[in-house]
């Protein structure tokens, strides 16, 4: 359990938190001591602030990944590793942009070329968007049960259902609705096949 | 396998590892192991999308609150704002203060009436020289029992009057406060004086002029008699003028 008051976390405590199901304090943690450094690192490789909190919002999620699924060695400290997966995602992020630049210009000669949003932002928005068609009593049990790990037996005290059963039918229904709307995203199914968490 | 609840259940068991595909092929029955793959491929992409999106939901709960916080001021800028603006109210108040001192002392010391009065000395000089004693006996005696309107009849009845009963005239107009007509009496001592006629009662008519040109508002002129006055240490009235008076004199113009 982390201090909430404790100004410093060490890296293993950090690791530890984010290996958890309530990452908040140790993602606080990160952006108290990180963000600002981080928004001029990626100021001084061409970006704007708002491009370097995107890129940080996007490196969190990415080092949480990594450090759910065992990939991170502790070979570098969290920070050099935060900050190598920032750079990292801000080159992809130049890159990706140059390349629609281009494309752009290829075939919309003349037209002004308009910098859109970081590219992995989609991937989140369609993440959101999955969620959104589910409705909140199925976000909640879906996430209740597989990312809480939580019982059937404590999720029936957190819900108004009658018996254990209807909640188990309505996880179930819920999850068949998540697998109808998602078999539709084909680009979202492989990003997430190659992110799988308890692999 | 019919029940698909049952179905899902023991795909959440090979999703966990407690299953292997060919055990999930065994409870099932399912032969075509195609469309086995791809239901268990498409449950993990759930289970995987549900583990993405409560992560990220508590990622962007806290990167919406540091950035909410980053655009408020923080507790020290407030502090220093709130420093700032009583330090600020402290030096109005102050200034308040000050100008409202200032106004009083320039009310209560800066005044010319003050300046008159601290400076004022009365007039009991004697009635020897005079032209005509008769005149002068009238004059005199109704100045000594401070008949100053009496004064200024009498002397309206003298043709050829001396210094001496312009003096007397001119400080009874002081008296009674007919300022213009004083000022024009004492002037006409210093300009006799000056064109060499009579030069009696001369510092007595500058003395008294300086005052009367401080109730006249005339203060540019009070303050340069004032000034000849003090600095002329033969003068009758050198001592009468003090610096201090001569400062705020000079203030009042």
């Amino acid at each position: 359990m982390i201090d909430k008051d404790r100004n410093q976390l060490s890296d293993i405590e950090i690791i530890s938190g984010l290996e958890g199901n309530d990452v908040t304090v140790t993602v606080e943690f990160l952006y108290a001591q990180y963000f600002k450094e981080i928004i001029e690192v990626v100021k001084y490789m061409g970006g704007s602030e708002e491009d370097g909190a995107d890129v940080f919002q996007e490196a969190v999620l990415v080092m949480i990944e990594k450090i759910r699924e065992k990939r991170f060695r502790g070979d570098s400290s969290v920070k050099t590793y935060l900050f190598g997966i920032v750079k990292n995602q801000w080159l992809m992020e130049l890159r990706t942009r140059e390349r629609r630049k281009k494309r752009e210009e290829q075939y919309m000669s003349g037209e002004p070329y308009i910098q859109n949003t970081l590219e992995y932002k989609k991937s989140n928005a369609d993440l959101n968007n999955l969620f959104n068609q589910l409705g909140e009593v199925c976000k909640r049990i879906l996430v209740g049960f597989y990312f809480e790990n939580k019982s059937m037996k404590a999720l029936l005290d957190q819900f108004e259902f009658k018996n254990e059963q209807v909640l188990r039918n309505r996880k179930n229904s819920c999850m068949r609705k998540l697998k109808e709307i998602l078999s539709t995203n084909k680009n979202l199914i492989q990003s997430l096949k190659s992110d799988f968490i308890y692999e | 396998m019919n029940n698909h609840h049952t179905f899902n259940d023991l795909l959440d068991l090979w999703v966990k590892d407690e299953l292997t595909l060919d055990d999930l092929t065994l409870i099932t029955g399912k032969t075509n192991s195609e469309e086995l793959l791809y239901e268990a491929t498409l449950h993990k992409s759930a289970v995987v999308s549900i583990q993405k999106f409560a992560i990220a939901q508590q990622v962007a709960s806290v990167h919406q609150n540091y950035l909410a916080t980053l655009s408020k001021p923080s507790n020290e800028t407030r502090v220093i704002s709130i420093n700032s603006r009583k330090m600020l109210q402290r030096i109005a108040v102050a200034a308040a203060i000050f100008f409202g001192l200032f106004l009083t002392v320039d009310r209560l010391l800066v005044n010319p009436d003050m300046i008159y009065r601290e400076s004022y000395q009365e007039y009991y000089g004697n009635t020897e020289r005079s032209a005509s004693v008769e005149e002068l006996q009238n004059i005199a005696e109704y100045f000594r029992v401070g008949n100053y309107q009496a004064v200024i009849e009498a002397f309206g009845l003298i043709n050829e009057p001396a210094n001496k009963e312009v003096f007397l005239a001119g400080y009874s107009y002081l008296k009674i406060e007919n300022y213009d007509q004083a000022e024009k009496l004492f002037n006409t001592i210093i300009q006799n004086a000056n064109a060499g006629k009579e030069n009696l009662f001369r510092d007595e008519a500058e003395y008294y002029l300086a005052l009367t040109c401080l109730k006249l508002g005339k203060y540019y002129d009070a303050y340069m008699l004032m000034k000849a006055i003090r600095s002329n240490p033969d003068h009758t009235y050198s001592d009468a003028f003090d610096s201090w008076s001569l400062l705020r004199t000079k203030w009042l113009d």
